[in-house]
């Protein structure tokens, strides 16, 4: 549905050019549900924004239902009017001299397609209760409260039926409860309405938990793309390994084939071609049991112990490392507590460093 | 026999007579009809309703229905300016007939820019034609000292020129941008030298410069109390009859600028102009500006300004001090401090 | 695929340079022309002799006979002291209002805001001669009153000095100051004053140390326009500093081209308008350093955050008196005296015989002098000169703030330069073109001289208000109207033009005020035919007759206190969601 190769921006500033994007490449399929995801200035947004034609590149080609509508080389730009998107907003836009019905009838009555007053109304208030706002068409928009005004916003990228919908962080401005309750519905509204997303967000647990696949971005570039599960189970490199969910990450060498590390001799893969590696290997996956002596496994002590209810954070100290290890909340293992601890070779990752 | 020969003489010529004294102005009446209208420029203190006026008698006395466009002066200098701009890229003047003073009319005057025409053909009195047949004198104005009467006690009032250079008037006393009123005197009855010594001598009294009016409103004021000059048109206008401002009488020679009614050259309706200028001579166009504009010739017996002038010594200006006047106003306005260049 | 794809592409296809591309450059080059034309005819001007039309060779006699001449140096350093003294007196007096009006719990704040913009709507000169009366050596009442009490030989004060005058106009520049730099003050982030406040620091520290500062290429912008204004502008240096021999650069100007005999010396006025020139451009290239320096801290507003208001505490009182010191000075006693003199039939001081002479002739006879033409005129001014203004001013804005337009930074330095080039020069250089070139520019002597002089001018101002208004509508807000299908031109017209009206109109009145009582530029480019109330209030002045034009004042000072206080309350509800 959305075909992007080898996109290029930069700027050009008084210390010289400042890539944007080096080359991006990214296939995304019909109805499919595409998570751009990384920290501020990856590059995450100007792609959507190249997408939705708010941006120029200044090299590469998009692609959208078949259709090239940006090609810097081909001298092709399809105006942002002119695309088949709709768009949400991290600040949602909502304009202020119009009342919510106003706001949401907007691109069908000034839009590409323009519709006749019955169909008009018809189609806002389907939208409107899609987005669980019926009745409030003539509120004014600067009484809506943030989570209405979000509800707003995305019944007006909606309602004209787009090809594409394109999310730029629209829950960063939720509070922490609102933002999880409307994650579960946007996902339900864009299965409804069956549109292709593009969504951008910094915020790992919203695209691992939106995303039918993620895309995870840094410096301009693309690191790894591929299904969240995928991604949080077997991330492409250091960087997705820190930025994607908790983990341990260890220091080692690699000699004769093997790892040496605090933690001893591991006989692990070898990236090719590197000698100092980092060992990394995830908070769940670090088994904890209170018996010491267990053949093969290392002895550590439990520096802290962070109860989150559900769960529960051990910090454990084994060879000068201190490892984090995730356990159930009702665990009995106390403080100062020496324990055997078991790493399964299989849940090492192991990344040149 | 040689009777009748001298009687046909004298009928024949008696007829060439009154053809040459008659035949001009109904020339000019014929043609002005054709011409149907004009553009008179005019101080602005004439008005539209003294405009008027004189356009109806004028028609009456003619028997003409031209229509008189009045063009009320904004800044005569520069709109003599305007006119030489014009001329000089072949654009015909905006103005058949301009009245300004005497000065403005030597700018136009020293750049051959009259349309000539014998005025006293038509009857003008040859003193009042001027600029080589480019103008004609029809009113003039008075220019004197003048003094705040609140301020001022009888016995002081300035009784000569000279009088002026009293230390007493020091910092209390104002000179106006119309430098010509001093330019006039030099090139007139004084001669330059003397009046040269005599400007001079007045920047020692720390004087307070501004234009005309300016210079009227601060003797209103009293800021200062005595002025070098003043002219009749503020002493007398309307709106001023109730000020304590008066002029001081006593002080000789009395200078008369003058207005003159001339055709620039490449007029549209030069016809009706030159009879219109000619006009301005008469008695009923005398009493009408006078009624409205507050002058009057002192060339002409039986004018409030004729009998004004009478007894008095009064300095007029000829064409042949046109560039002595120029000259000197401006070294004047230099050494007054008006100006830099 | 790729054949198919791009048949398909082919209709809706947009090439580069884009329409938005093409907009701007037209509006570059209209601009461009503008401000550069006139600006040609000065040069052109200072290396000609002659009159306009006439042709001629070049020659640069003109800077010989102007600048060998020693008076030409005593008049620039005059000129110097007089416009940066009356910087000075404005930023002294307008920038503690700003901060204390907009961002203070300052009592009484909606009616001095009001009176700031009834003050404008004296005459400058009705002003000056308050001021004479007050405090003139000989006859001000302030003299004489220190004369009697303290037995003083010599006079208190005088007014007939370079201080005087920078006074006077500087106090008269307040309102202009004022306006420009509330914009600036109206977006700068609370927070960061609250932080200096929650350090310890106190108010007028931060007042110093913060908020001036953050606002510093905003106050670089009002003082390249003050002190090119106060080159510029000739009411007071004509009735204060003319009497005493003072002369700057624009009454030379003026003189040159308007001399009391002989013929009008463009030449002259072309080569001293060369060094107001220069000293513009330099400005010009400052204030662009000032600014890009000043973006790494420009401070834009965040979402939906209303300012809170600073509360003054004890020094609430002070803070009122100041503000009502600087009221009575702009607007109370020039209007006292205004009233005073328009009852009289002619001027003088109080006194028992002035009292028994009161009447309302004045206002009764006023319109038989003035006629309809100047108050058609002045109305034609302005309506026109803010709306055309406006309407280039949003357009350059927008392209600036909004369009990735490459030389939208040039686009803005064009539109700042009218700031740093003098009115007088400006109003003489479009005359010259008028004169010299009137088959193809057929404007002179007609009010549309006057209204493209006053616009070229005022779009400076107009682009600095409508880019800051502009910067305050959020980016998205136009984006979402382009993600949901809706043209340019309908974002434009339905989405930005509704958000920032009320800041516009608030602009668009400003510059009407201005318009109505600029005086320099009418002036240089008057003829009887395009009279306006300014120039006819200088005629008056000029004919000595001042209570005529005492009661035109009262009578446009009330008559506009009702149009304005009128619109402004009709489109109060506008504001609010703006600010």
């Amino acid at each position: 549905m959305i075909k992007i190769r080898g996109l290029k921006k930069w700027f050009d500033t008084r210390r010289g050019r400042v890539d944007a994007l080096r080359g991006i490449d990214l296939a995304i399929a019909e109805k499919e549900f595409f998570v751009l995801l990384g920290p501020s200035g990856c590059g995450k947004t100007t792609t959507l924004r190249c997408v939705a034609g708010l941006e120029r590149p200044d090299a590469g080609e998009l692609e959208i239902a078949g259709r090239i509508v940006n090609s810097p080389e081909r001298r092709i730009y399809v105006a942002t009017e002119k695309r088949d998107i709709g768009m949400v907003f991290q600040s949602y836009a909502i304009w202020p001299h119009m009342n919510v019905f106003q706001n949401v009838a907007f691109p069908l009555i000034r839009g590409r397609k323009r519709f006749g007053r019955e169909v008009v109304a018809e189609k806002v208030k389907r939208a409107l209760h899609l987005v669980h706002l019926d009745g409030l068409e003539d509120r004014p928009a600067t009484d809506l409260s943030g989570g209405q005004q979000q509800r707003v916003a995305m019944a007006r990228a909606v309602v004209t039926e787009p090809k594409i919908l394109l999310m730029d962080e629209p829950l960063s401005n939720l509070d922490a409860r609102l933002r999880e309750q409307m994650r579960v519905e946007l996902k339900k509204i864009t299965r409804a309405v069956g549109v292709t997303t593009l969504y951008v967000t910094h915020d790992q647990a919203e695209a691992l938990s939106l995303g039918d696949r993620v895309c995870v971005m840094h410096g301009g570039e693309v690191l790894q793309t591929a299904a969240p599960d995928e991604v949080y189970a077997r991330p492409a490199n250091l960087f997705v390994a820190e930025f994607v969910g908790e983990m341990n990450f260890i220091k080692g060498k690699v000699a004769s084939g093997r790892i040496e590390c605090p933690l001893g001799v591991l006989s692990l893969p070898v990236p090719a071609a590197s000698d100092a590696v980092t060992l990394a290997i995830r908070p769940e996956h670090v088994r904890i049991s209170a018996s010491d002596g267990a053949s093969g496994a290392l002895v550590g002590t439990i520096a802290s112990k962070n109860y989150l209810g559900d769960a529960a954070l051990l910090e454990i100290e084994i060879n000068g490392v201190t490892l984090l290890a995730k356990l159930a909340g009702d665990t009995d293992i106390t403080v100062g507590q020496k324990t055997s601890v078991i790493l399964p070779p299989e849940r090492w990752r192991v990344f040149p460093s | 026999m040689k009777s009748l020969r001298s009687v046909y003489f004298a009928l024949a010529s008696l007829m060439f007579s009154t053809a040459a004294a008659a035949a001009p102005v109904d020339d000019l009446v014929a043609a002005a009809k054709k011409e149907n209208g004009f553009e008179f420029y005019a101080p602005s203190t004439l008005t539209p309703q003294g405009a008027q006026a004189l356009n109806a008698a004028f028609n009456k006395k003619y028997g003409l229905n031209v229509k008189l466009q009045y063009n009320p002066s904004g800044n005569m200098t520069r709109d003599v300016g305007k006119i030489v701009g014009l001329a000089a890229s072949g654009t015909p003047p905006e103005w058949d007939l301009m009245v300004v003073t005497d000065a403005h009319h030597a700018t136009l005057w020293l750049k051959k820019m009259h349309q000539t025409f014998d005025y006293r053909s038509i009857g003008v009195d040859p003193k009042a034609v001027q600029y080589d047949n480019g103008t004609v004198n029809f009113a003039n104005q008075f220019v004197l000292p003048a003094y705040n009467k609140q301020a001022v006690a009888a016995k002081d009032v300035p009784k000569t020129w000279e009088d002026l250079l009293d230390p007493k008037w020091k910092g209390r006393i104002g000179v106006s941008t119309a430098t010509h009123h001093l330019g006039r005197l030099a090139a007139g009855a004084w001669g330059e030298e003397k009046t040269t010594k005599f400007v001079t001598a007045l920047t020692k009294q720390d004087l307070i410069l501004g234009r005309l009016g300016e210079i009227y409103t601060r003797l209103l004021l009293g800021e200062i109390v005595v002025a070098v000059s003043l002219s009749d048109s503020e002493l007398k206008a309307e709106t001023h009859k109730k000020a304590p401002v008066a002029f001081a009488e006593a002080v000789s020679p009395l200078i008369a600028p003058a207005y003159h009614a001339g055709v620039p050259k490449n007029a549209q309706h030069p016809k009706t102009a030159h009879l219109f200028a000619a006009y301005l001579t008469t008695p009923e166009a005398q009493k009408i500006w006078e009624k409205y504009a507050g002058q009057s010739s002192a060339l002409i017996p039986g004018t409030a300004a004729y009998k004004y002038v009478q007894g008095k010594k009064v300095v007029y200006m000829s064409q042949d001090q046109a560039e002595a006047v120029d000259r000197l106003s401006r070294q004047y306005g230099k050494i007054l401090g008006f100006t830099d260049l | 695929m790729s054949i198919a794809t791009d048949a398909a592409a082919a209709p809706s296809v947009d090439i580069k340079p884009s329409g938005t591309g093409l907009f701007a450059g037209g509006l570059t080059a209209l601009l461009l022309v503008m401000v550069g034309a006139p600006l040609a005819m000065i040069v052109l001007m200072s290396l000609r002799t002659g009159f306009p039309g006439e042709g001629g060779p070049l020659t640069l006699a003109n800077f010989a006979a102007v600048y060998s001449h020693p008076g030409t140096y005593k008049v620039l350093a005059n000129t110097l002291l007089f416009a940066s003294g009356t910087v000075v007196v404005t930023l002294i007096f307008a920038v503690p209002l700003v901060w204390l009006l907009m961002r203070t719990d300052l009592p009484f704040k909606g009616t001095i805001y009001v009176l700031m913009t009834v003050g404008i709507l004296i005459p400058v000169f009705l002003r000056t001669i308050a001021w004479i009366l007050l405090l003139s050596p000989r006859i001000g009442l302030v003299n004489q009153w220190a004369r009697q009490l303290f037995g003083l030989e010599q006079p208190l004060l005088s007014l007939y000095n370079i201080p005087g005058m920078a006074f006077i106009q500087g106090v008269s520049f307040v309102p202009s100051a004022f306006f420009m730099l509330a914009a600036a003050y109206r977006t700068m982030d609370p927070a960061l004053e609250e932080a200096a406040y929650t350090s310890g620091v106190s108010k007028l520290q931060t007042f110093l140390r913060i908020n001036v500062p953050i606002t510093l290429p905003a106050i670089a912008g009002v003082t390249v326009y003050l002190f090119m204004t106060a080159i510029a502008v000739f009411e007071v240096p004509a009735i204060i500093g003319f009497p005493a021999r003072i002369l700057v650069l624009s009454a030379l100007i003026f003189t040159s081209t308007n001399p009391p005999t002989g013929l009008p010396n463009y030449g002259h006025a072309g080569a001293y308008g060369a060094i107001m020139l220069v000293a513009g451009l330099v400005f010009a290239y400052f204030y662009v350093r000032i600014v890009q320096h000043g973006k790494k801290y420009t401070v834009i507003t965040g979402r939906g955050y209303r300012p809170r208001e600073i509360a003054l505490g004890r020094w609430r009182w002070p803070a009122l008196a100041f503000a009502l010191i600087y009221l009575s000075m702009e607007v109370f006693i020039p209007f006292l005296v205004l009233v005073w003199v328009s009852l009289l039939p002619h001027l003088q001081l109080p006194s028992a015989e002035a009292f028994a002479q009161i009447s309302l002739d004045n206002f009764e006879h006023i319109f038989d002098h003035v006629g309809a033409l100047p108050f058609i005129n002045t109305a034609v001014l302005m309506f026109a000169v803010p709306t055309a203004t406006m309407i280039f001013s949003v357009l350059v804005s927008w392209v600036v703030v909004r369009t990735n337009v490459s030389f939208r930074g040039s686009l803005d330095t064009l539109a700042f330069l009218p700031h740093a080039l003098p009115g007088i020069l400006l109003a003489v250089g479009l005359a010259y073109l008028g004169l010299a070139y009137r088959n193809y520019f057929p404007v002179y002597g007609t009010i549309a001289i006057i209204a493209i002089a006053h616009t070229i001018t005022w779009i400076a101002y107009g682009t600095r208000t409508t880019n800051s208004i502009m910067i305050q509508v959020h980016r998205e807000l136009e984006e979402a109207g382009k993600v949901s299908g809706a043209s340019t031109p309908t974002v434009l017209g339905r989405i930005v033009l509704p958000l920032i009206a009320a800041g516009i109109f608030n602009s668009w009145i400003w510059i009407s005020m201005l318009s109505y009582r600029e005086v320099t530029m009418a002036l240089a480019l008057g003829t009887r035919k395009n009279l306006v109330i300014s120039t006819v209030v200088w005629q008056f002045w000029g004919n000595g007759w001042v209570p005529q034009v005492a009661a035109l004042g009262v009578i446009l000072v009330l008559f506009a206190v009702l149009v304005v206080g009128g619109l402004k309350l009709g489109f109060s509800r506008l504001g609010e969601w703006q600010s």
